[in-house]
């Protein structure tokens, strides 16, 4: 029976195959199985449980052990997810979240993951790890179909934040990526972060901030089409992904999933570390009254920081890294500062600040009052 | 509000001259809409804007007054109503659910008060939009004061703007962005219909800027800047007065309205 769970199944094997070499590389289904085997059997293991973001699973910021296999699971879900008030997705996560949990490891760890495909999916998937070296991140060792596993361990050799991102072949790459299936890996330095002068650093909270581009069509009445499930969606968001105009661009995957009572909290004198990535888009993410006190913009800690950025760039692809001491207490927003899509598409955060006002730091001289035009203000003019 | 009112006139005085006969048809009076009159009495206020001690922003005083008897519409001005308006080139044009019993949405202050205007003159009664302080003694239960606790009204602004800020996350609950036909969120004590529903109402009323006495007890100055006007629902709002859909911003602050609408009161005054 042709149904269009064969159908889009079919797409996908057909972009994965080697006669279809149209894209940048050529995918293909690997195993490693004949090459020398690597004991690691002097390793200690530790089971790592992912959380939702934009939290962060309990982790150490200077490794107090050498380098040991660190244990991840990761379940695949295709679920439909409000990204707006009028506006729906057939997401595709790991784990069940857009963007997908963020996991620490320190360098030099081994990151093994199991990767679950829910029986109850309809479409094969994979995980590409930007810190992984070889096998196109990994993304050859785990395509799974739906109901399958697979086992995936990579050694992290180089500190900074990465991408992982889903990468099942041609066409199928964009769609799941922009479908939500997006998320990333922290790669600490085993001695911590170090500032610009390689003086250790560190951080009272860390908070992941995912930013997706949603691509979601408009029926013939202006409204958002939403569909009853991926597959049926595809042709018609094809058609506006290619135009490269998103509809929404969000953080952690939906309009004000990070304000309101989901804000995020600080309080004055912490210090906390943002980590930002974007899988296929670029972003500048700002802090509305505040900086960037150590910036690692494209994200690898090998590099130093820079220091009191206004804004800082993430490309496309990648994720980058921003820690900043609270002085002020109040409500900041965190930005995408291309404010045409913080404002009206979606990229907007939040983050209650509490403590004491230092006037300082400001101060309102004049709280606004009507002025004398007569007499007042004709010094400001050249 | 002096240049307002003069092009007003000169709009009026266009459609008597330059169509007559339309005119003459339009001159049957129409029955007013259903009314709740509300009698004289004390109410207590909180003026809408901000107001400063010093150079502290805190709550304005919550002042008791005499209010007059009030006659206001029972019910929103409806899909029905407004496209009557419309259809008389009296209102401009605002996109409908096409649905004649829903609440006229996704209107701005200027849309609300020609409509004001047209009901009047077919009338032959004053209708108005109410005032901040007439709207929230018809809402009466429903009503909500935006005073805070005296950490919000201290020393520190950033107390006052977190608990701003936490508040109308509270009030606001879940946006509820579903049109309704009327009625649709019953009566309140009064029997005034659809009050703190999924619609905020116009109002009448200017952002004000004031200044308390020492004492904070009572004003010493108010200014109103009428570019922005407070709208009424679950919580007061300030919105930009030509914005018809506040829901993507618009706000001049705070947490944005869900639809913006309107009803009118009937002013026996004049």
């Amino acid at each position: 029976m042709f149904t269009r769970r064969a159908a889009i199944m079919g797409a996908a094997m057909v972009a994965a195959s080697p006669y279809v070499i149209k894209t940048a590389v050529a995918e293909e289904v690997m195993d490693t199985s004949a090459a020398a085997p690597v004991d690691l059997s002097s390793l200690t293991r530790r089971k790592v449980k992912l959380v939702a973001p934009p939290f962060v699973h309990p982790h150490e910021q200077v490794a107090t052990t050498g380098p040991q296999i660190v244990e991840f699971e990761m379940r695949i879900v295709e679920k439909e997810m409000q990204v707006d008030e009028d506006a729906w997705l057939q997401a595709m996560t790991f784990n069940g979240s857009v963007p997908g949990p963020m996991m620490v490891v320190h360098e030099g760890d081994y990151v093994e993951l199991t990767l679950f495909n829910s029986p109850e999916n309809m479409m094969q998937h994979n995980i590409d790890f930007h810190a992984a070296t070889g096998a196109l991140g990994g993304g050859s060792l785990t395509l799974v179909n739906p109901g399958e596993k697979a086992v995936l361990r990579f050694k992290a050799t180089r500190p900074g934040v990465f991408v992982y991102h889903c990468a099942p072949g041609g066409p199928m790459i964009p769609w799941h990526v922009v479908s939500g299936m997006s998320g990333c890996i922290m790669v600490l330095p085993r001695d911590g972060l170090k500032d610009h002068l390689g003086a250790p650093v560190s951080y009272d909270r860390v908070y992941y901030i995912g930013e997706n581009d949603f691509y979601i069509p408009r029926g013939e009445d202006g409204a958002y089409m939403r569909f009853a499930d991926a597959g049926e969606g595809y042709a018609d968001t094809l058609a506006v992904m290619n135009r490269l105009i998103p509809s929404h661009v969000v953080f952690n995957g939906k309009v004000g999933a990070l304000t309101g009572d989901n804000a995020m909290t600080a309080e004055q004198g912490e210090t906390v570390l943002f980590v930002h990535s974007q899988a296929n888009r670029d972003t500048r993410p700002h802090l509305i009254g505040g900086h960037g006190d150590l910036v690692w913009e494209s994200g690898k800690f090998n590099n130093p920081p820079e220091r009191d950025l206004e804004t800082w760039f993430i490309r496309g692809g990648s994720a980058g890294a921003a820690l900043y001491t609270f002085l002020q207490p109040g409500v900041y927003a965190y930005v995408n500062h291309n404010l045409i899509e913080a404002v009206n598409l979606g990229a907007t955060a939040h983050v209650l600040v509490g403590g004491n006002w230092n006037n300082d730091l400001m101060e309102q001289v004049v709280a606004p009052v009507e002025y004398d035009v007569a007499h007042e203000g004709r010094t400001a003019l050249p | 509000m002096i240049v307002r009112f003069v092009l007003a006139c000169v709009a009026l005085s266009g459609l008597v001259t330059g169509g007559g006969i339309f005119w003459q048809f339009q001159t049957t009076r129409m029955a007013g809409p259903e009314t709740v009159t509300i009698a004289a009495g004390p109410q207590k206020y909180r003026p809408a804007g901000e107001f400063r001690q010093g150079t502290r922003v805190v709550d304005a005083p919550r002042q008791s007054r005499d209010a007059a008897a009030l006659e206001i519409m029972k019910y929103h001005v409806s899909e029905a109503d407004y496209a009557l308006c419309m259809a008389a080139d009296a209102c401009p044009p605002a996109p409908t659910t096409a649905k004649a019993d829903f609440s006229q949405t996704n209107i701005n202050h200027a849309d609300a008060t020609a409509y004001a205007d047209w009901l009047s003159d077919r009338t032959g009664q004053h209708w108005r939009l109410p005032t901040d302080a007439e709207w929230l003694r018809a809402a009466a239960e429903r009503g909500s004061d935006d005073g805070f606790d005296a950490d919000a009204n201290g020393d520190d602004p950033s107390r006052r703007w977190i608990a701003s800020y936490r508040r109308e996350v509270a009030l606001r609950g879940a946006a509820d962005f579903d049109p309704h036909p009327i009625g649709h969120f019953g009566l309140n004590d009064l029997g005034v219909a659809d009050m703190a529903g999924n619609i905020w109402e116009w109002t009448e009323t200017c952002f004000q800027n004031g200044t308390l006495t020492a004492d904070g007890g009572g004003i010493t100055a108010m200014s109103d800047y009428c570019g922005v006007r407070a709208v009424q629902g679950k919580h007061r709002a300030f919105v930009v007065e030509f914005i018809r859909d506040a829901r993507s911003g618009g706000c001049a602050a705070g947490v944005p309205p869900d639809y913006l609408g309107f009803r009118l009161v009937h002013d026996r005054s004049s």
